[in-house]
């Protein structure tokens, strides 16, 4: 710091003549501002227990006599500790600026990191769906976006190229399907979605729907390896499933659990980073959140699952704006209250239906001879699908079954079908275990085959 | 009792009701010193026609005297009355802490006795008046502690003594030691800015009360930030900051003021750091200087 100019040092000295004390300090004489302040007003200033216009006299008068300054500052031992005045008129008032000023600078720098953090968090959530997602695409006309084709590679690779091309296919299908489903949830979803509780809900939807399965006794001998890919995906979709061409998986290779998958999630598993291929020997359970009862058929929740994949292929997929999100928040908040459907490919390749809340099954006729790999539904929309290209779809909640055959100009579909994907009751999508996609708009009526 | 009359003949202002006499009287213990209420009552009546306003309201007077030392002030007057009891409590209370004071003053134990003890002699009062004994303590209305008035009373003695035995020094020994005719130390070739001077003025003048008081305590007394925080009443780091903070502005004005008088910065700057010890060469000062000024530890 700089000194005060010895100019200054200079005139401060100089004295004005009218302030100039004379004489003897002795004696107290009244204060009157121009004579020196008696002992009782020097003490009182010394102890800060004068009144601020006492105050504003004596230290006019200090600031000119060195004596008084030297008289008032041994008043007050030089050990004498700070204390606050000892009478409440005379002492300086507090003045509470300094204290404001800090304490609004700290809150506008709280409030700022907050709001940094905030804004950051709310940023990575939307790159990861910007990641996971594709823009939505034209019905009947789904494209390969290149941003979903992009985080494959960091996929480990199957042993065959044919293979890792295959779960491509899938995943874009899947990718496809569900910005169709963001489209047509509109905004409500989308803010649903990127609402952090929205998308705990749902990862605890996830949980509970697991909660449901049936204990994992069914072994699946001769099923198609299931690859399923745990993504981190907005909403309800915790989790989707490919299936791959795989060969069969050994049977020592145990199944993850569902919540070991969920955790993992929990814990930000980057998911194109870190893919798990789930070898499934566990049941395939379609979920349905909608009551029995064909009147109350809404289109709400289109799960998908498959036989022998069922931890990790129950695709807890999209949802209608109306009653997708709510009706997982309504089965969190309320099992008891939201009866849930519960729809399963048995180890037989059987479809059965489970209306109270997955304690039992029960077989569902379909048709015979058919080995169904996969069944998924969406209220009382419910497509089975299995070996040979077999597909069928009721419209009553299993009550009655139609046959659909997926044909495409002079192609038809015969392979194995291995998993259903409903983003509405009227948009299928179908993966054949070759990997082909086959997409309808129409409830199956017209099918095209995805490039 | 002999200054009784002596509070009696004060003019007094103000009429202190019965009810806030009794009850200062209670809170003094006064009657621990032999005073009455009414006495008690006068001497409060003395001590709020000293310092306030005649035009002040009663709950002002009252809010002033519960504000007052009321013990002490008791205590005080008593022993300006001479009241035996008081005198046994004032010297066990204060007689070790003013010694201690004196002591602090000047050097050696025997000087700091002399000084306490003709302290003493002011308070017991020596001196008559048309017969009556005249009490320095008196003269304590309790607007702060008895112990700080005691020490400024001391250190106001100290002064006394110190110009006393300056004005005893004979003129030759003054020369001899090169005081009366201190060299002049201030260039006289060295012009001082008129507009220097001029901006300087102003910009003191401008300062607040508390600003110059800062100022004259750590640039002029040399006192440490800390010994100038007791006296202003904050945080030593906070005398640091206004220090600073007055110094930079001065400094500040200082320049823009010689700026807007016609100066570049660099001769503004140049003619604010222009040695300075004493502006005007007043004779009569010159002669009445007191070298050594007595300075109060």
């Amino acid at each position: 710091m700089r000194g005060l100019p010895k100019i200054a040092i200079a005139r401060l000295k100089a004295k004005p003549d009218e302030g100039k004390p004379t004489g003897a300090l002795t004696g107290p004489p009244p204060f009157q501002g121009e004579a020196h302040p008696d002992a009782n007003l020097l003490t009182a200033f010394a102890e800060r227990t004068l009144t601020e216009r006492e105050r504003a006299s004596v230290l006019k008068h200090l600031g000119q006599c060195a004596e008084c300054r030297e008289v008032a500052s041994f008043i007050v031992p030089a050990d004498a500790l700070m204390e606050k005045p000892a009478h409440g008129v005379a002492g300086r008032r507090w003045n509470p600026w300094p204290v404001l000023r800090w304490g609004a600078l700290a809150a506008v720098l709280g409030t700022v990191t907050l709001v940094v953090v905030l804004r950051s968090g709310r940023w990575q959530q939307n790159q990861e769906i910007s990641k996971s997602t594709t823009p939505p695409n034209p019905v009947g006309n789904v494209t390969m976006a290149p941003q979903t084709v992009a985080p494959l590679p960091s996929v480990p690779p199957p042993t065959e190229t044919a293979k890792t091309k295959t779960q491509a296919d899938a995943l874009q299908s899947y990718s496809n399907s569900e910005a169709e489903l963001k489209k047509a949830a509109g905004p409500q979803q989308d803010a649903s979605l990127q609402n952090p509780s929205g998308r705990l809900q749902a990862q605890q939807h996830a949980t509970v729907m697991a909660s449901l399965r049936p204990p994992p006794a069914l072994q699946t001998e001769n099923g198609p390896a299931v690859s399923a890919r745990q993504e981190q995906s907005q909403g309800g979709k915790a989790l989707s499933a490919v299936a791959l061409p795989a060969p069969a998986p050994p049977a020592a290779a145990p199944a993850p659990p569902l919540a070991a998958s969920d955790e993992a999630e929990k814990k930000g598993t980057e998911p194109a980073a870190a893919p798990q291929v789930f070898r499934s020997t566990t049941q395939s359970i379609a979920v349905s959140a909608e009551p029995l009862e064909p009147e109350a058929a809404q289109p709400s929740t289109a799960k998908t699952a498959r036989r022998g994949g069922a931890s990790a292929a129950m695709d807890v997929a999209a949802q209608t704006p109306m009653l997708g999100m709510d009706a997982s928040v309504r089965g969190m908040k309320s099992k008891a209250n939201t009866p849930a459907v519960l729809w399963n490919v048995s180890s037989e390749g059987k479809i059965e239906r489970s209306t109270d809340r997955g304690k039992s099954f029960q077989p569902i006729a379909v048709a015979d001879n058919v080995n169904f790999q996969t069944v998924a539904s969406a209220g009382n929309d419910v497509w089975a699908a299995g070996a040979g290209g077999s597909l069928f779809h009721s419209v009553d909640a299993g009550a009655n079954w139609t046959r659909v055959t997926i044909t495409s100009g002079k192609t038809t579909v015969t392979e194995t079908i291995t998993a259903i994907l409903l983003s509405t009751p009227q948009h299928v999508t179908v993966i054949t275990s070759s990997g082909s996609q086959w997409i309808s708009q129409d409830s199956g009526q017209h099918w095209q085959k995805q490039p | 009792m002999s200054g009784s009359q002596e509070t009696a003949t004060r003019p007094t202002q103000f009429e202190i009701p019965d009810l806030l006499a009794a009850k200062l009287h209670r809170e003094a213990g006064a009657d621990r010193f032999g005073l009455t209420t009414q006495v008690f009552a006068g001497i409060l009546q003395e001590v709020a026609s000293k310092y306030l306003p005649a035009t002040a309201s009663t709950s002002e007077l009252t809010d002033f005297l519960n504000h007052l030392r009321l013990e002490e002030l008791a205590l005080a007057r008593a022993c300006a009355l001479g009241s035996e009891a008081a005198w046994d409590i004032f010297l066990t209370r204060y007689r070790e802490k003013l010694f201690g004071a004196a002591h602090t003053l000047v050097q050696g134990d025997a000087n700091a006795r002399e000084l306490a003890d003709s302290l003493y002699a002011d308070l017991y009062g020596t001196r008559a008046a048309d017969g009556w004994r005249i009490s320095k303590l008196n003269s304590f209305t309790g607007r702060g502690s008895l112990e700080g008035w005691l020490r400024a009373v001391l250190a106001q003695e100290y002064v006394n003594r110190f110009r006393r035995e300056q004005r005893l020094v004979s003129l030759e020994e003054q020369t001899d030691a090169g005081v009366q005719f201190e060299a002049d130390t201030q260039d006289p070739s060295q012009a001082i800015d008129a507009r220097l001077r001029e901006v300087t003025d102003q910009t003191l003048g401008a300062l607040g009360t508390e600003d110059k008081f800062i100022l004259a305590n750590y640039y002029l007394d040399d006192r440490t930030l800390a010994e100038t925080a007791r006296l202003v009443g904050v945080h030593e780091s906070t005398i640091s900051r206004k220090v600073e903070k007055i110094t930079a502005s001065v400094r500040k004005a200082i320049l823009s003021g010689l700026m807007k008088r016609g100066m570049s910065r660099a001769e503004a700057e140049q003619t604010m750091e222009v040695e300075v010890t004493e502006l005007a060469v007043d004779v009569r000062r010159r002669l009445m200087q007191e070298k050594g000024r007595p300075s109060v530890p």
